[in-house]
């Protein structure tokens, strides 16, 4: 069966004063519809870096090197500019932080909606866009009332869940949920990620969860990708990510959310953060692994498969893994 | 920022490395560099601008007149620019402007920014009725016509003196400047470098000098660079209205010589040169400063620049 | 309604600020060396027009009743006579002011359209030749020495082409034609507005060019633009309801911040092109050392300065929904 979306090898550069990088470096994954896969990673791990490239709105100093992304079967890669902007938001729509200023501030929120509902829907009339966006508050919990509202009068929570009725505005068939309730408090959050998977249900969307904290994906997603210095390190199901961690990394990340799950902010794993300047022969997690052994230094982790669903990259994994 | 921070502990050697690299990086940024090479040009004009008169008496911008012309002639070898209506050179009072201009412009923007700074550091750390006050006169300032307050002075006090002129300029031209460095004081406060000096005892006195002044000190810098233009643009205006000072040969008297006696029609060679002096002059200060402001912080740009 | 209460408490504020302006003139007048006398009353007056106008003005009162009455006064409209017209001031100014008005708010209104226009369509093309060759011309535009520029405009346009008036604002060979129509004056004026009108927009207009680029480049790193662009709009939807209206604001607030200057700009332009409005007043009152007209000019233009202020700042608040009064 072919996937939704699938990324295959995908990686991306940035050139910056000190040098190119790679901020993402051959990752692979699929996509189902009506599933949703969780990305994780500390900030710089290039977990953004794909959201951004899916919908073809990097930034002006990165550069795709190798890669497709196939979305419905085309490439996305290949596609000119012009067919991209009519798939955005129409197929792929992106949920942005709420604390980020991603509303136009002096524009009424429900405008903001009408105004991607009438774009890529040219044949709606204005009454029904309006209506379509009230429906879509309902659905997320906002009053109809506050349609004509500025962003600066909604709260944090509130924004958020107009931000996701924005995503859901012409019914696509991919989300990109990039930090949807960082910056949230406990209880918003709750709600907005119990909002974020009654409608995926609902719509049989398929969403591509990125978030700094593995006990959101957790809540979301189905399937949940480890990601360290541009690299994809562990992907697999929830499941199995959770109960059988394979890589170092991965176990570190639950470790540290576990010591500090009172207040749900997760401590960050020891170690200083990778630096994609200057990266580490061999494997790029050896530096903080606790149990490094030469070879780590040396040779280039490959591909381990656990299970038909559950792979990492970790020489440790050939040792225990049969 | 950071390194500015950085130059609190280790004081003043670091931040005399970040202004090397400033000016390096001023020097390669093609506007900042067109501006410094204007201005190159301009001070060899002031620089040279006392040659003339030492070559012969008729060359005296003000007073050299030549025995043989008693009026407005075109450009000659005996005068390069021609000579104005009573035949005095206008090549020298060209080059006598721009020593006028240079000396108004630096130090009536020098002036203006030491007040602007004083009082925006004094405003910003003091806080309370001390910033309302200060602020609220400010404001007031701030909405007067600089030009027609120097000229209802002038109605008052009758001639005034290119320093009178020139302390005037800059008695008006603070507001803009303590505004932004006032806000920038305010988030000084915040850090952390503050309090810590506080701690060690240090007076309100040390902590505004040693502490907060080094910080605003770049900023001052761009300010003092966007006022020299309209310092030399008030003078040389009030020049033109003919309410400058008589013992000065400024650019903007030149042009009104040619407006009263009205040659503005038959004298283009006479009505060109010091508009061109005094709108480059003015241009190359302001490329200046505008390089210099997108190279110090790009989000500072544009406050109060008029 | 709240936004009534703002304007009233601003009003207030300008109200106090004017006071102040007011009393240090006072002040300065009594202070200035001479006879403070001599600068109220034309020494060419006749001996019963002076006892009227001394008493009028309480000008043989101490100086404290004196400052009592110059401020009644000017709320009654009395200015004092002008020494060289001989009229009230108040009259002189009343005719003054609709024709500064007239050049000043044309031209600044017409320069910030085309400046934040053009800026707004350059910065999208940021880095490209025509952005160089266009910022660089608002920079030369922005720095020019505007009676020079006026003085070009004049002899280019009057007397090179020959197809504007030197000077003025009207022909009174037409005007003193009992079949002149209203429209054939308007044209009349609008005729000799085009060059004092054409160098105030050039200066303007590069300015405010150069500030709309810069916002612009500003706002478009911002995350709304980014959410404009991933919602799969058109790039001129996005520049136009996105990008500029925010980019907008900051210009607006610099419009305020640089009134003033401006206003010295509008009266140097009056004064080269002889355009008969307040600013051109008071440079001859002041040449002239006619002191009651040059204080009245100066006072009205201290009062249009502080009340456009006002007028921007509610703009401002109208482009703004965040702002609350």
């Amino acid at each position: 069966m072919q996937s939704l979306l699938e990324v295959k090898d995908l990686t991306v550069s940035y050139t910056t004063p000190a040098g190119k990088i790679l901020a993402v470096d051959r990752v692979s994954f699929q996509l189902e519809a009506g599933r949703s896969l969780g990305l994780v990673g500390e900030s710089g791990s290039g977990k953004s870096t794909i959201g951004t490239a899916i919908l073809g709105l990097l930034a002006d100093n990165a550069r795709v090197e190798t890669g497709a992304i196939v979305f419905e079967g085309h490439n996305l890669l290949e596609a000119d500019q012009e067919t991209l902007r009519r798939l955005r938001w129409k197929k792929i729509s992106m949920i942005f932080q709420a604390a980020m200023n991603a509303l136009n501030p002096i524009m009424p929120v429900g405008d903001q909606i009408v105004e991607a509902i009438r774009v890529h829907e040219p044949e709606v009339p204005l009454t029904a866009a309006r209506q379509r966006v009230a429906d879509l508050f309902r659905q997320v919990g906002i009053p109809a009332r506050r349609l004509r509202d500025y962003p600066h009068q909604y709260s944090g929570g509130m924004r958020q869940r107009a931000i996701i009725a924005m995503a859901l505005a012409c019914n696509p068939r991919v989300i990109i949920a990039d930090e949807p309730t960082t910056a949230l408090d406990v209880i918003v959050q709750d709600r907005i990620l119990k909002t974020i998977i009654r409608l995926q249900d609902r719509f049989d969307i398929g969403i591509l969860l990125i978030s700094h904290d593995i006990s959101v994906t957790a809540e979301v997603c189905h399937q949940i990708g480890v990601m360290y210095a541009g690299q994809l390190v562990e992907i697999g199901t929830k499941e199995e990510i959770l109960t059988t961690p394979a890589h170092p990394y991965t176990r570190a990340l639950l470790e540290a959310h576990i010591t500090l799950s009172n207040d749900r902010q997760p401590a960050p794993v020891p170690g200083p953060a990778a630096d994609l300047h200057r990266l580490p022969e061999g494997c790029r997690f050896h530096g903080r692994c606790r149990r490094p052994d030469a070879n780590c230094r040396r040779q280039t982790p490959s591909w381990h498969s656990l299970s038909a669903t559950h792979k990492v990259l970790c020489r440790e994994a050939e040792s225990n893994g049969n | 920022m950071k390194n500015t921070e950085i130059a609190m502990t280790r004081n003043r050697p670091y931040w005399r490395q970040a202004l090397d690299e400033n000016w390096r990086r001023l020097r390669r940024n093609p506007t900042g560099r067109s501006g410094l090479i204007l201005l190159l040009i301009f001070a060899l004009m002031a620089a040279s601008s006392f040659i003339p008169p030492l070559i012969s008496p008729i060359y005296n911008p003000m007073h050299g007149v030549d025995p043989h012309i008693s009026h407005t002639t075109g450009p000659s070898l005996r005068h390069w620019l021609g000579t104005d209506f009573i035949g005095r050179d206008i090549f020298s009072q060209l080059l006598a402007g721009a020593r006028v201009a240079f000396m108004v412009g630096i130090t009536a923007a020098f002036m203006s920014v030491v007040l602007g700074v004083a009082i925006g550091i004094l405003a910003g750390y003091a806080g309370g009725w001390a910033d309302t006050v200060l602020m609220r006169l400010a404001d007031m300032i701030m909405v007067m016509p600089t030009l027609l307050v120097v000229l209802m002075a002038a109605a008052l006090f009758g001639q005034l003196s290119i320093w009178t002129i020139v302390a005037m300029i800059a008695l008006f031209r603070w507001p803009g400047v303590s505004r932004v460095i006032r806000a920038r004081i305010l988030s000084l406060k915040q850090r952390p470098f503050i309090e810590a000096a506080r701690i060690a005892g240090a007076s309100h006195l040390r902590i505004m000098t040693r502490h907060l002044l080094p910080n605003v000190l770049p900023l001052a810098l761009l300010y003092m660079t966007f006022r020299v233009t309209s310092a030399i643009i008030i003078e040389a205006a009030l020049a033109f209205l003919g309410f400058g000072d008589p013992t000065t040969v400024s650019w903007g008297m030149m042009l009104q010589w040619v407006w009263k006696t009205g040659h503005m029609f038959q004298a283009p060679y006479w009505l060109l040169p010091p508009g061109i002096c005094i709108s480059l002059l003015t241009l190359s200060f302001y490329m200046l400063a505008r390089a210099m402001d997108e190279i110090l912080d790009p989000r500072l740009r544009r406050r109060g620049e008029s | 309604m709240s936004l009534k209460r703002y304007i009233i408490r601003r009003l207030a504020e300008m109200a106090i600020i004017f006071w102040i302006i007011q009393t240090v003139l006072f002040f300065l007048f009594h202070l200035a060396p001479g006879d403070p006398l001599s600068r109220m009353v034309d020494p060419g007056m006749t001996h019963e027009e002076e006892m009227i106008l001394t008493e009028q003005l309480g000008l043989r009162e101490p100086v404290g009743t004196q400052y009592l009455y110059f401020l009644g006064n000017f709320f009654r409209g009395r200015f004092g006579i002008s020494f060289h017209y001989g009229r009230p001031v108040a009259r002189i100014i009343a005719q003054r002011l609709p024709n500064t008005i007239l050049l000043f708010t044309t031209a600044v209104i017409l320069s910030a359209l085309a400046g934040t226009w053009l800026g707004k369509l350059i910065s999208w093309r940021k880095e490209n030749r025509t952005d160089k060759i266009i910022t660089v011309g608002a920079l030369v535009c922005h720095t020019l020495f505007l009676p020079w520029i006026a003085m070009l405009m004049l002899w280019f346009g009057a007397f090179k082409l020959g197809w504007f008036p030197v000077t003025g604002m009207i022909s009174p060979e037409l005007w003193i034609l009992p079949q002149a129509t209203a429209p054939e004056k308007a044209l009349d004026i609008a005729w000799h507005m085009i060059l004092p009108m054409a160098t105030l927009f050039l200066i303007h207009f590069g300015s405010y060019l150069l500030i709309m680029r810069s916002s612009m480049l500003e706002t478009l790193t911002e995350d709304y633009i980014f959410t404009a662009r991933a919602k799969g709009l058109p790039e001129n939807v996005i520049r136009d309801r996105h990008a500029a209206p925010n980019a907008r604001l900051p210009v607006v607030t610099s419009v305020g911040l640089s009134l003033a200057f401006s206003i010295n700009g509008g009266a140097l332009t009056e004064t080269v092109f002889s355009w008969p409005g307040i600013g051109r007043e008071l440079v001859f009152a002041v040449s002239n050392n006619d002191y009651p007209l040059a204080l009245g000019c100066f006072l009205l233009i201290a009062a249009v300065v502080l009340a456009a202020n006002l007028v921007v700042d509610v703009l401002y608040g109208y482009l703004d929904p965040r702002i609350r009064y």
